[in-house]
Protein backbone atom coordinates (compact mmCIF):
# COMPACT_ATOMS: atom_id res chain seq x y z
CA UNK A 1 0.00 0.00 0.00
CA UNK A 2 1.35 3.48 -0.77
CA UNK A 3 2.34 5.94 1.74
CA UNK A 4 3.13 9.87 1.25
CA UNK A 5 6.47 9.06 0.04
CA UNK A 6 5.53 6.08 -2.25
CA UNK A 7 3.10 8.86 -3.84
CA UNK A 8 5.45 11.64 -4.26
CA UNK A 9 7.90 9.11 -5.96
CA UNK A 10 5.22 7.66 -8.12
CA UNK A 11 4.50 12.16 -8.88
CA UNK A 12 8.13 12.58 -9.61
CA UNK A 13 7.91 9.19 -11.85
CA UNK A 14 5.60 11.47 -14.12
CA UNK A 15 7.40 12.30 -17.56
CA UNK A 16 8.43 15.89 -17.12
CA UNK A 17 8.09 16.70 -13.33
CA UNK A 18 10.36 18.79 -12.20
CA UNK A 19 8.98 18.68 -8.36
CA UNK A 20 6.34 16.82 -6.25
CA UNK A 21 4.79 18.08 -2.92
CA UNK A 22 1.78 17.18 -1.10
CA UNK A 23 0.33 20.11 0.83
CA UNK A 24 -2.20 20.87 3.76
CA UNK A 25 -3.97 23.80 2.40
CA UNK A 26 -5.40 24.52 5.91
CA UNK A 27 -2.43 25.31 6.80
CA UNK A 28 -0.22 25.90 4.29
CA UNK A 29 2.37 23.06 5.17
CA UNK A 30 4.15 20.66 3.05
CA UNK A 31 3.61 17.78 4.10
CA UNK A 32 6.01 15.76 1.96
CA UNK A 33 8.18 17.16 -1.09
CA UNK A 34 10.44 15.52 -3.99
CA UNK A 35 12.31 17.39 -6.50
CA UNK A 36 13.57 21.35 -7.08
CA UNK A 37 11.58 23.50 -5.49
CA UNK A 38 9.32 26.42 -7.70
CA UNK A 39 9.93 28.84 -5.05
CA UNK A 40 13.00 29.66 -3.41
CA UNK A 41 12.23 26.64 -1.12
CA UNK A 42 9.43 23.86 -0.88
CA UNK A 43 7.66 25.48 2.68
CA UNK A 44 7.28 28.93 0.46
CA UNK A 45 5.85 26.97 -2.40
CA UNK A 46 3.42 25.23 0.10
CA UNK A 47 2.14 28.66 1.43
CA UNK A 48 1.57 30.04 -1.62
CA UNK A 49 -0.40 26.83 -3.40
CA UNK A 50 -2.07 27.15 -0.35
CA UNK A 51 -3.35 30.80 -1.12
CA UNK A 52 -4.26 30.07 -4.55
CA UNK A 53 -6.36 27.22 -3.35
CA UNK A 54 -8.21 29.24 -1.05
CA UNK A 55 -9.11 31.76 -3.02
CA UNK A 56 -10.39 29.16 -5.83
CA UNK A 57 -12.58 26.98 -2.96
CA UNK A 58 -13.87 30.05 -1.61
CA UNK A 59 -15.07 31.82 -4.39
CA UNK A 60 -18.53 31.92 -5.66
CA UNK A 61 -17.90 31.51 -9.25
CA UNK A 62 -15.55 28.19 -8.88
CA UNK A 63 -17.55 26.28 -6.49
CA UNK A 64 -21.10 27.65 -6.29
CA UNK A 65 -22.83 25.22 -8.65
CA UNK A 66 -20.84 22.22 -7.36
CA UNK A 67 -21.18 19.10 -4.85
CA UNK A 68 -20.34 20.88 -2.16
CA UNK A 69 -18.17 18.61 -0.40
CA UNK A 70 -15.80 18.37 -3.02
CA UNK A 71 -16.43 21.15 -5.37
CA UNK A 72 -12.86 21.41 -6.99
CA UNK A 73 -11.05 18.04 -8.80
CA UNK A 74 -7.81 20.46 -9.57
CA UNK A 75 -6.78 23.61 -10.52
CA UNK A 76 -4.21 23.91 -13.28
CA UNK A 77 -1.84 26.65 -14.28
CA UNK A 78 -0.49 27.19 -17.69
CA UNK A 79 2.71 29.29 -17.28
CA UNK A 80 5.50 30.04 -19.89
CA UNK A 81 7.15 27.00 -19.59
CA UNK A 82 5.37 24.36 -17.23
CA UNK A 83 1.96 23.57 -15.91
CA UNK A 84 1.51 23.54 -12.16
CA UNK A 85 -0.98 20.39 -11.48
CA UNK A 86 -2.53 21.34 -7.81
CA UNK A 87 -4.90 18.24 -7.47
CA UNK A 88 -7.36 17.73 -4.59
CA UNK A 89 -6.93 14.91 -2.59
CA UNK A 90 -10.55 13.40 -1.33
CA UNK A 91 -10.43 11.54 2.36
CA UNK A 92 -13.34 10.31 4.32
CA UNK A 93 -12.08 12.37 7.68
CA UNK A 94 -12.13 15.91 7.32
CA UNK A 95 -8.63 17.11 5.73
CA UNK A 96 -7.65 19.54 2.98
CA UNK A 97 -5.48 18.38 1.14
CA UNK A 98 -4.12 19.00 -2.61
CA UNK A 99 -1.32 17.02 -4.70
CA UNK A 100 1.15 19.81 -6.51
CA UNK A 101 3.26 19.00 -9.42
CA UNK A 102 5.30 21.27 -10.74
CA UNK A 103 5.62 19.77 -14.42
CA UNK A 104 8.28 21.26 -17.48
CA UNK A 105 6.13 22.12 -20.36
CA UNK A 106 8.57 20.88 -23.18
CA UNK A 107 8.80 17.17 -21.21
CA UNK A 108 5.65 16.71 -20.23
CA UNK A 109 1.84 15.97 -21.75
CA UNK A 110 -0.40 17.96 -19.26
CA UNK A 111 -3.46 15.28 -20.35
CA UNK A 112 -1.69 12.18 -18.89
CA UNK A 113 -0.13 13.72 -16.26
CA UNK A 114 -3.25 14.73 -14.97
CA UNK A 115 -4.86 11.57 -15.39
CA UNK A 116 -1.68 9.64 -13.36
CA UNK A 117 -1.83 12.49 -10.40
CA UNK A 118 -5.75 11.68 -10.55
CA UNK A 119 -4.71 8.21 -9.85
CA UNK A 120 -2.19 8.37 -7.82
CA UNK A 121 -4.49 11.33 -5.36
CA UNK A 122 -7.09 8.29 -5.42
CA UNK A 123 -4.28 5.11 -4.75
CA UNK A 124 -2.94 7.74 -1.95
CA UNK A 125 -6.23 7.18 0.10
CA UNK A 126 -7.64 3.89 -0.82
CA UNK A 127 -4.27 2.15 -0.97
CA UNK B 1 -1.13 9.38 40.50
CA UNK B 2 1.87 8.13 39.03
CA UNK B 3 3.09 11.43 37.87
CA UNK B 4 6.26 11.56 39.91
CA UNK B 5 6.11 7.63 40.32
CA UNK B 6 6.91 7.33 36.64
CA UNK B 7 10.27 7.76 35.82
CA UNK B 8 10.65 11.24 35.69
CA UNK B 9 13.96 13.58 34.11
CA UNK B 10 14.14 16.48 35.23
CA UNK B 11 14.30 18.82 31.94
CA UNK B 12 18.46 19.57 30.83
CA UNK B 13 20.71 21.51 32.90
CA UNK B 14 20.52 24.20 30.50
CA UNK B 15 16.86 25.21 31.34
CA UNK B 16 14.97 25.51 28.27
CA UNK B 17 12.72 28.54 28.38
CA UNK B 18 9.96 27.61 25.73
CA UNK B 19 8.32 24.76 24.30
CA UNK B 20 10.47 24.38 21.66
CA UNK B 21 13.89 24.63 23.22
CA UNK B 22 12.76 21.46 24.95
CA UNK B 23 12.25 19.41 22.69
CA UNK B 24 14.96 20.76 20.36
CA UNK B 25 17.20 19.97 23.57
CA UNK B 26 15.46 16.53 23.77
CA UNK B 27 16.00 15.94 19.36
CA UNK B 28 19.35 17.17 20.06
CA UNK B 29 20.30 14.48 22.85
CA UNK B 30 18.23 11.78 20.91
CA UNK B 31 15.53 11.24 23.47
CA UNK B 32 13.20 8.94 24.01
CA UNK B 33 9.70 9.41 25.89
CA UNK B 34 7.22 12.20 26.61
CA UNK B 35 7.28 15.87 27.07
CA UNK B 36 4.54 16.94 28.79
CA UNK B 37 3.24 20.58 28.86
CA UNK B 38 -0.08 21.98 30.32
CA UNK B 39 -2.01 21.63 26.70
CA UNK B 40 -0.28 18.67 25.76
CA UNK B 41 2.31 16.22 24.77
CA UNK B 42 4.76 15.38 22.80
CA UNK B 43 6.69 12.05 21.86
CA UNK B 44 9.99 11.29 20.66
CA UNK B 45 11.34 8.59 19.68
CA UNK B 46 15.44 8.86 19.62
CA UNK B 47 15.00 12.87 18.92
CA UNK B 48 12.34 12.30 16.33
CA UNK B 49 8.76 13.49 17.24
CA UNK B 50 6.49 10.57 16.81
CA UNK B 51 3.58 11.56 18.49
CA UNK B 52 1.68 14.79 19.67
CA UNK B 53 -1.77 15.23 21.56
CA UNK B 54 -3.34 17.78 23.03
CA UNK B 55 -6.81 19.08 24.21
CA UNK B 56 -7.00 22.06 21.78
CA UNK B 57 -6.79 19.59 18.86
CA UNK B 58 -8.75 16.42 18.26
CA UNK B 59 -7.20 13.52 17.61
CA UNK B 60 -6.74 10.75 14.68
CA UNK B 61 -9.85 8.74 16.79
CA UNK B 62 -11.86 11.41 17.28
CA UNK B 63 -11.68 12.16 12.90
CA UNK B 64 -11.79 8.24 12.10
CA UNK B 65 -15.04 7.78 14.74
CA UNK B 66 -16.28 11.49 13.85
CA UNK B 67 -16.69 10.97 10.58
CA UNK B 68 -17.86 7.06 10.98
CA UNK B 69 -14.68 5.47 9.26
CA UNK B 70 -14.31 3.36 12.49
CA UNK B 71 -17.12 2.83 14.88
CA UNK B 72 -16.22 4.23 18.43
CA UNK B 73 -16.74 0.81 20.12
CA UNK B 74 -14.44 -0.92 17.15
CA UNK B 75 -11.57 1.89 18.04
CA UNK B 76 -12.18 0.89 21.99
CA UNK B 77 -11.42 -2.35 20.98
CA UNK B 78 -8.48 -1.93 18.97
CA UNK B 79 -6.92 0.43 21.60
CA UNK B 80 -7.37 -2.21 24.49
CA UNK B 81 -6.02 -4.80 22.79
CA UNK B 82 -3.25 -3.43 20.78
CA UNK B 83 -2.32 -0.08 22.83
CA UNK B 84 -0.65 -1.74 25.62
CA UNK B 85 1.64 -3.19 22.79
CA UNK B 86 2.02 0.07 20.99
CA UNK B 87 0.39 -1.38 18.02
CA UNK B 88 -3.04 0.51 17.03
CA UNK B 89 -1.73 1.61 13.78
CA UNK B 90 -0.56 -1.35 12.63
CA UNK B 91 -3.45 -3.41 13.89
CA UNK B 92 -5.36 -0.89 11.71
CA UNK B 93 -3.75 -1.79 8.64
CA UNK B 94 -3.41 -4.97 9.05
CA UNK B 95 -7.39 -5.67 9.50
CA UNK B 96 -8.03 -3.10 6.16
CA UNK B 97 -9.62 -0.45 8.35
CA UNK B 98 -7.65 2.25 7.18
CA UNK B 99 -5.12 2.34 3.93
CA UNK B 100 -1.51 3.26 4.91
CA UNK B 101 -1.90 6.67 2.77
CA UNK B 102 -5.15 7.62 4.93
CA UNK B 103 -2.98 6.73 8.54
CA UNK B 104 -0.09 8.65 7.68
CA UNK B 105 -2.36 11.72 6.41
CA UNK B 106 -4.10 11.01 9.78
CA UNK B 107 -1.48 11.16 12.19
CA UNK B 108 0.98 13.95 9.80
CA UNK B 109 -2.33 16.32 10.41
CA UNK B 110 -2.92 15.59 13.84
CA UNK B 111 0.64 15.40 14.83
CA UNK B 112 1.16 19.18 13.50
CA UNK B 113 -1.97 20.47 14.98
CA UNK B 114 -1.78 18.93 18.68
CA UNK B 115 2.34 20.39 18.40
CA UNK B 116 1.02 23.90 17.45
CA UNK B 117 -1.13 23.96 20.42
CA UNK B 118 1.70 22.58 22.72
CA UNK B 119 4.41 24.33 21.67
CA UNK B 120 2.96 27.78 21.06
CA UNK B 121 1.75 27.36 25.28
CA UNK B 122 3.77 30.10 26.69
CA UNK B 123 1.59 30.10 29.40
CA UNK B 124 4.42 28.52 31.71
CA UNK B 125 3.00 25.83 34.33
CA UNK B 126 4.72 22.46 34.55
CA UNK B 127 6.41 20.62 31.71
CA UNK B 128 8.32 17.13 32.62
CA UNK B 129 9.68 14.83 30.35
CA UNK B 130 9.11 11.25 30.96
CA UNK B 131 11.92 9.22 29.94
CA UNK B 132 10.72 5.71 27.58
CA UNK B 133 7.14 6.66 27.31
CA UNK B 134 5.82 5.48 24.20
CA UNK B 135 2.26 6.43 22.73
CA UNK B 136 -0.25 3.90 21.76
CA UNK B 137 -0.76 4.28 18.52
CA UNK B 138 2.88 2.96 17.62
CA UNK B 139 5.70 4.47 14.80
CA UNK B 140 3.77 5.47 11.81
CA UNK B 141 5.89 8.76 10.99
CA UNK B 142 8.12 11.21 12.50
CA UNK B 143 9.03 14.92 12.20
CA UNK B 144 12.02 16.54 12.74
CA UNK B 145 11.61 18.90 15.99
CA UNK B 146 13.44 21.88 14.44
CA UNK B 147 10.42 21.43 11.16
CA UNK B 148 8.15 21.17 13.74
CA UNK B 149 9.68 24.25 15.87
CA UNK B 150 9.45 26.26 12.29
CA UNK B 151 5.89 24.99 11.76
CA UNK B 152 5.08 26.63 14.94
CA UNK B 153 6.49 29.61 14.29
CA UNK B 154 4.68 30.05 10.94
CA UNK B 155 1.27 29.07 12.20
CA UNK B 156 1.65 31.73 14.49
CA UNK B 157 2.53 34.43 12.34
CA UNK B 158 0.07 33.24 9.98
CA UNK B 159 -2.68 33.75 12.84
CA UNK B 160 -1.43 37.13 13.87
CA UNK B 161 -1.33 38.28 10.20
CA UNK B 162 -5.42 37.32 9.76
CA UNK B 163 -5.87 38.87 13.23
CA UNK B 164 -3.77 39.38 16.25
CA UNK B 165 -6.66 38.65 18.86
CA UNK B 166 -4.93 35.83 20.91
CA UNK B 167 -8.24 35.81 23.07
CA UNK B 168 -9.91 34.38 20.18
CA UNK B 169 -8.73 31.03 20.56
CA UNK B 170 -10.23 29.99 23.47
CA UNK B 171 -12.94 32.00 24.08
CA UNK B 172 -16.64 30.43 23.26
CA UNK B 173 -17.18 31.90 19.70
CA UNK B 174 -20.05 33.99 19.48
CA UNK B 175 -21.52 35.48 16.33
CA UNK B 176 -21.90 39.26 16.31
CA UNK B 177 -25.06 40.92 15.22
CA UNK B 178 -23.61 41.77 11.75
CA UNK B 179 -23.35 37.62 11.25
CA UNK B 180 -27.60 37.26 11.57
CA UNK B 181 -27.75 39.19 8.28
CA UNK B 182 -28.02 36.82 5.33
CA UNK B 183 -25.95 39.60 3.27
CA UNK B 184 -23.19 38.94 5.61
CA UNK B 185 -22.98 35.16 4.65
CA UNK B 186 -18.83 34.57 4.90
CA UNK B 187 -17.06 33.08 2.10
CA UNK B 188 -16.66 29.31 1.89
CA UNK B 189 -18.90 26.48 3.33
CA UNK B 190 -16.33 25.56 6.07
CA UNK B 191 -16.43 29.38 7.75
CA UNK B 192 -20.69 29.11 6.89
CA UNK B 193 -20.83 25.73 8.54
CA UNK B 194 -18.79 26.73 11.74
CA UNK B 195 -20.27 30.43 11.88
CA UNK B 196 -23.51 28.25 12.02
CA UNK B 197 -22.55 25.91 15.28
CA UNK B 198 -21.22 28.94 17.30
CA UNK B 199 -23.67 29.02 19.91
CA UNK B 200 -21.63 31.59 22.13
CA UNK B 201 -20.79 28.92 24.62
CA UNK B 202 -18.55 26.21 22.66
CA UNK B 203 -14.71 27.21 22.11
CA UNK B 204 -13.30 26.40 18.89
CA UNK B 205 -11.62 23.35 20.06
CA UNK B 206 -14.94 22.38 21.22
CA UNK B 207 -16.29 23.31 17.85
CA UNK B 208 -13.34 21.58 16.05
CA UNK B 209 -13.64 18.64 17.80
CA UNK B 210 -17.38 18.75 16.96
CA UNK B 211 -16.92 19.39 13.08
CA UNK B 212 -13.88 16.67 13.44
CA UNK B 213 -11.83 19.28 12.01
CA UNK B 214 -7.94 20.35 12.95
CA UNK B 215 -7.67 22.69 16.12
CA UNK B 216 -5.50 24.70 13.61
CA UNK B 217 -7.77 24.87 11.01
CA UNK B 218 -10.95 25.99 13.31
CA UNK B 219 -8.79 28.39 15.44
CA UNK B 220 -7.60 30.72 11.77
CA UNK B 221 -11.29 30.24 10.96
CA UNK B 222 -12.33 31.48 13.50
CA UNK B 223 -9.98 34.65 13.68
CA UNK B 224 -11.13 35.31 10.17
CA UNK B 225 -14.74 35.28 10.70
CA UNK B 226 -13.80 38.30 13.50
CA UNK B 227 -11.70 40.38 10.95
CA UNK B 228 -14.57 40.20 9.07
CA UNK B 229 -16.71 41.30 11.91
CA UNK B 230 -18.95 38.35 12.31
CA UNK B 231 -18.00 37.52 15.77
CA UNK B 232 -17.76 39.21 19.12
CA UNK B 233 -14.33 39.50 19.65
CA UNK B 234 -13.88 39.08 23.58
CA UNK B 235 -12.52 41.70 25.85
CA UNK B 236 -10.35 40.46 28.16
CA UNK B 237 -6.56 39.97 28.44
CA UNK B 238 -4.20 37.95 25.84
CA UNK B 239 -2.87 35.12 27.57
CA UNK B 240 -0.75 36.12 30.36
CA UNK B 241 2.23 33.78 32.30
CA UNK B 242 0.32 31.41 34.16
CA UNK B 243 0.08 30.00 37.02
CA UNK B 244 1.93 26.94 37.89
CA UNK B 245 -0.73 24.27 38.54
CA UNK B 246 -0.20 21.85 41.08
CA UNK B 247 1.84 18.72 40.59
CA UNK B 248 -1.48 16.71 40.91
CA UNK B 249 -3.13 18.56 38.51
CA UNK B 250 -0.78 17.86 35.66
CA UNK B 251 -2.62 16.14 32.57
CA UNK B 252 -2.30 12.28 31.02
CA UNK B 253 0.29 10.86 34.12
CA UNK B 254 0.87 7.37 32.11
CA UNK B 255 0.53 6.82 28.17
CA UNK B 256 -2.63 4.91 28.72
CA UNK B 257 -4.70 4.33 25.68
CA UNK B 258 -7.82 7.11 26.71
CA UNK B 259 -8.62 7.99 23.12
CA UNK B 260 -12.24 7.52 23.52
CA UNK B 261 -11.94 10.13 26.20
CA UNK B 262 -14.62 13.04 26.57
CA UNK B 263 -17.48 13.62 24.41
CA UNK B 264 -17.83 17.67 24.24
CA UNK B 265 -16.19 17.81 27.35
CA UNK B 266 -14.10 21.00 27.98
CA UNK B 267 -10.23 21.18 27.40
CA UNK B 268 -8.05 21.30 30.51
CA UNK B 269 -7.59 25.35 30.83
CA UNK B 270 -4.27 27.08 31.81
CA UNK B 271 -5.50 29.17 34.63
CA UNK B 272 -5.23 32.81 33.46
CA UNK B 273 -4.58 31.54 29.91
CA UNK B 274 -8.05 31.93 28.55
CA UNK B 275 -11.07 34.37 28.75
CA UNK B 276 -12.66 32.90 32.22
CA UNK B 277 -16.19 33.92 31.16
CA UNK B 278 -17.13 37.39 30.68
CA UNK B 279 -17.27 37.39 34.64
CA UNK B 280 -14.33 38.57 35.52
CA UNK B 281 -12.49 40.75 32.24
CA UNK B 282 -9.11 41.52 34.01
CA UNK B 283 -8.25 44.85 32.69
CA UNK B 284 -5.32 43.97 31.88
CA UNK B 285 -3.76 45.22 28.20
CA UNK B 286 -6.32 46.40 26.58
CA UNK B 287 -9.74 45.83 28.26
CA UNK B 288 -11.55 47.08 24.78
CA UNK B 289 -12.77 44.72 22.05
CA UNK B 290 -11.49 45.08 18.75
CA UNK B 291 -14.08 46.31 16.94
CA UNK B 292 -13.93 46.05 13.70
CA UNK B 293 -11.69 48.68 11.44
CA UNK B 294 -11.31 50.15 15.04
CA UNK B 295 -8.83 49.32 17.90
CA UNK B 296 -5.85 47.53 17.38
CA UNK B 297 -3.69 45.90 19.75
CA UNK B 298 -0.27 47.71 20.00
CA UNK B 299 1.53 44.56 20.15
CA UNK B 300 1.46 44.37 16.60
CA UNK B 301 4.80 44.30 14.80
CA UNK B 302 4.08 45.94 12.31
CA UNK B 303 0.95 48.09 12.77
CA UNK B 304 0.77 49.97 9.24
CA UNK B 305 0.29 46.41 7.50
CA UNK B 306 -1.67 45.39 9.88
CA UNK B 307 -4.28 47.74 9.89
CA UNK B 308 -3.99 48.05 6.36
CA UNK B 309 -4.59 44.22 5.95
CA UNK B 310 -7.66 44.57 8.41
CA UNK B 311 -9.36 47.32 6.43
CA UNK B 312 -9.03 45.34 3.02
CA UNK B 313 -10.45 42.31 4.84
CA UNK B 314 -13.39 44.44 5.61
CA UNK B 315 -13.81 45.70 2.22
CA UNK B 316 -13.67 42.45 0.98
CA UNK B 317 -16.17 41.41 3.67
CA UNK B 318 -18.81 43.95 2.89
CA UNK B 319 -18.25 44.09 -1.13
Amino acid sequence: MPGIDECLSGVMAIAGARSASLVDWSSGLALGSLGESPADEHETAAAETTDLVRVAVESQTFTGAEDRRSPLQDIIVTAGRSYHLICFIDTVFDSRLVLHLWLDRAEGNLAAARYRLQALAEELVLG
Amino acid sequence: MSVHAAPTAVLPPAVPRTPGEAVGLLAARGATGALRGPLGSLYLADGLVTHAESDRAPDLADLLTGCGRIAPEEWRDLVRVHGPHARVGAALLAQGGLSRGELELGHLGTLFDAAFFVLADVGGGLWRFETGARHWLGPVTAVDAERLCRETGRRQRLLDGIWPWPQLDTAPVRPSEAARRPSRRPPGRRRRELLDHADGRRTPAELARLLGRSGFGVTADVRRLAAAGLLDAPAAAAPTPAPTPAPGQARDPEPAPTPARRTGGLHRRVPGATLTGAAAPGPTRSAHPPTPAAAHPLTVPDPDIALLTRVRTLLEARL
